[in-house]
């Protein structure tokens, strides 16, 4: 995308030409997003070291006890669904959701009252510690239009999460009908191998899609996670235009992904106790910084903070570590929301510079 | 056909007994022409649907589709949509067959690599080997079947693997259908709603017919063209109204049945094809109500 410059070798045409472009680019590309991700709780039974989210029984060592309202979260559903490049998906996490199951039901049946399409959940599966139990809350949930299961579960778990709970989850899961998708985290010296072996064999074959991948050394696994045993990636060049999900943290604040980015100050773009999730969605859809960081990457940020001195380097594990790492720091956050800020002002004023042509040339 | 109906056409799943019918060549292009046409994407609208398409080619074996998959797999590629294959893991490792160079030929960049009918006596070198050579070949391998064969293999403990995401499928409708048997409840959903959007697509059946979804495969009242057939697709006002309902909620129908340990089907997909059979059997006022709605 080509920044407009004041070059005096384009002519006002092309000028003209590429502010045009900038301003339909919102409607023709706007940012899409594949859900709505609640994460109405910072608070967690469990205290992993891994945690992304840092989570804990206190709530979050990031953003501390936090929570959204039931009643906060109806009005979030009903509100969201007016944003037209939001796909109809509406999912709950926490911290851990769980904790308070009756508020899970209900945010279930609203959502599926008010036409969600897609209503799914991220749990540790804790409640799970019978068999019966774990059968009714499945019942219940599905009943109240839960479709998909996502179960976070891996060597750190085992130390607060007994793993009968997560293959009582698997069964009941299948028996009443609620998919589920067994998520597994993964070091130099943790395995896939050895997550499972935890688990009932007939459990896991019951699970409906096991997936797997490595820890990425964000939130508490900064600090908890021994640096070598982490896995780096090699390339940090993709971008993640495809795969966002709206996500609101415990504490009201608006992201475009819950993959880390979300436990920041910096790429938060406002919070719903302030203002409707539409409106920020508008900004959101608008926003320079955002729209350079997901069509193009990243990796795109880099150039700007290597002007202003500060050094990425290149150990990274995928360019959601690379994100968190520029936006959970605020000096970094701060060059580049600078950096576009300008870009911004400029392009205003080049329109101020243009309308009346633009004008002359409609009315001609 | 309405942008939301045709919305849930943007992707094609050929399910090929031997090899995929030659006219599917012909038919590709004209019916993504169709989708980005009608969704306005040639116009510079809805350019997101262009996200996530997919061509997946689903066949007993591989090799005898390698001559129309070669050709397949670029044009799907050229049009936006990405290749997705299923390969089961005798097949892939046959001494014989080339499966790496098959794949790079067809640009597949999704195989979903099937243990489940592998031998006891499958060397665990050379799954190692083939999953490793994929992930290096940039082809991303979804592993279908039981866990504990993938395990075996000693293929969960491997670094290559552990340090990227994988996908597993156990598929274990065997195990579904045996805790069923055994649990002290039977198997029961009190509410219907189960959307069906992710499951639909244009599905080729082997004799070229078009079906909006796997589970109506082969139901007559719900062939919506062939290959050979004219585009548009002649969905009725009435069926586009079925589909844009089936895709937000499910059709809405449940059944208490067994479920059957071979079929492809996910398990509501077998719960919605049971009674949309017995629901257009002749005899049935409900089937009467259906085909006439149909």
């Amino acid at each position: 995308m080509e920044y407009l410059s004041p070059n005096p070798s384009i002519s006002q045409d092309d000028q003209f030409d590429i502010l045009n472009e900038a301003m339909q680019l919102g409607s023709l590309m706007p940012v899409t997003y594949q859900g709505l991700v609640v994460e109405n709780t910072s608070a967690c039974n469990a205290k992993c070291r891994m945690c992304y989210q840092a989570a804990g029984p206190t709530g979050s060592d990031i953003l501390g006890k936090a929570s959204l309202s039931p009643e906060q979260v109806e009005i979030l559903l009903a509100d969201a669904l007016h944003i037209p490049s939001l796909a109809r998906r509406f999912h709950l996490a926490g911290g851990e959701a769980f904790l308070r199951p009756a508020d899970c039901f209900r945010l279930f049946r609203t959502a599926r009252s008010l036409g969600y399409e897609d209503i799914t959940t991220t749990t540790n599966a804790y409640w799970a510690y019978t068999p019966n139990r774990a059968a009714a809350i499945c019942q219940e949930a599905r009943d109240a239009g839960l479709r998909r299961m996502e179960i976070s579960w891996d060597f750190w778990h085992l130390d607060h999460i007994r793993a009968d709970c997560v293959s009582n989850a698997l069964e009941a899961g299948a028996r009443f009908g609620i998919s589920t998708v067994l998520r597994i985290l993964t070091t130099q010296s943790h395995s896939i191998a050895e997550a499972l072996s935890h688990l009932r064999p007939d459990a896991l074959e019951l699970a409906t899609e096991i997936q797997s991948c490595p820890v990425f050394p964000t939130g508490r696994a900064a600090s908890e996670i021994p640096p070598d045993d982490i896995f780096y990636g090699q390339d940090l060049g993709g971008n993640c235009h495809a795969i966002l999900h709206l996500t609101v943290n415990a504490r009201g604040n608006v992201y475009p992904c819950c993959a880390g980015a979300d436990q920041t100050q910096g790429l938060s773009f406002g919070n719903i106790h302030q203002e409707s999730i539409r409106d920020i969605a508008v900004r959101m859809n608008s926003s320079r910084l955002l729209r350079t960081l997901v069509f193009f990457g990243v990796g795109a940020l880099e150039p700007i903070l290597r002007e202003h001195g500060v050094q990425l380097g290149d150990r990274f594990s995928n360019i959601c570590h690379l994100c968190w790492e520029i936006f959970s720091r605020p000096e970094r956050a701060a060059i580049v929301h600078q950096f576009f800020r300008e870009q911004e002002l400029h392009e205003a004023q080049r329109l101020e510079q243009l309308l009346p042509i633009l004008q002359s040339a409609q009315e001609s | 056909m309405t942008r939301q109906v045709l919305h849930l056409f943007r992707s094609a799943v050929v399910l090929s007994d031997d090899a995929p019918p030659a006219a599917l060549l012909a038919w590709l292009p004209r019916w993504d022409a169709l989708v980005k046409q009608n969704l306005g994407i040639l116009d510079g609208e809805n350019l997101h649907a262009l996200y996530g398409r997919a061509l997946t080619l689903l066949a007993p074996a591989l090799r005898p589709c390698a001559a129309e998959l070669s050709a397949l797999g670029p044009l799907a590629r050229e049009l936006g949509l990405s290749v997705a294959v299923n390969l089961s893991l005798a097949e892939a490792l046959s001494p014989d067959f080339d499966t790496l160079a098959l794949l790079a030929r067809a640009m597949v960049g999704t195989v979903y690599l099937d243990a489940r009918q592998a031998p006891p006596s499958t060397p665990s070198a050379d799954v190692l080997h083939l999953v490793r050579a994929l992930r290096s070949a940039g082809v991303n391998p979804a592993l279908v079947g039981p866990v504990a064969r993938w395990n075996s293999f000693g293929l969960l403990d491997e670094p290559f693997l552990n340090a990227g995401t994988v996908h597993f499928a156990p598929a274990g409708r065997a195990a579904l259908s045996s805790l069923l048997a055994s649990g002290p409840s039977p198997f029961e959903i009190r509410n219907s709603f189960d959307p069906c959007k992710e499951r639909l697509a244009v599905f080729v059946a082997p004799d070229g017919g078009l079906y909006p979804c796997h589970g109506l495969v082969g139901v007559e009242p719900f062939r919506i063209g062939s290959l050979d057939g004219e585009l548009p697709l002649h969905i009725t006002p009435r069926q586009q109204d079925l589909l844009s309902s089936w895709s937000a909620a499910g059709p809405g129908c449940l059944g208490c049945v067994e479920p059957d340990p071979d079929s492809p089907l996910p398990l509501i997909c077998e719960l919605h094809k049971a009674e949309l059979l017995a629901s257009s059997h002749p005899t049935s006022h409900a089937g009467h109500q259906t085909l006439r709605a149909l």
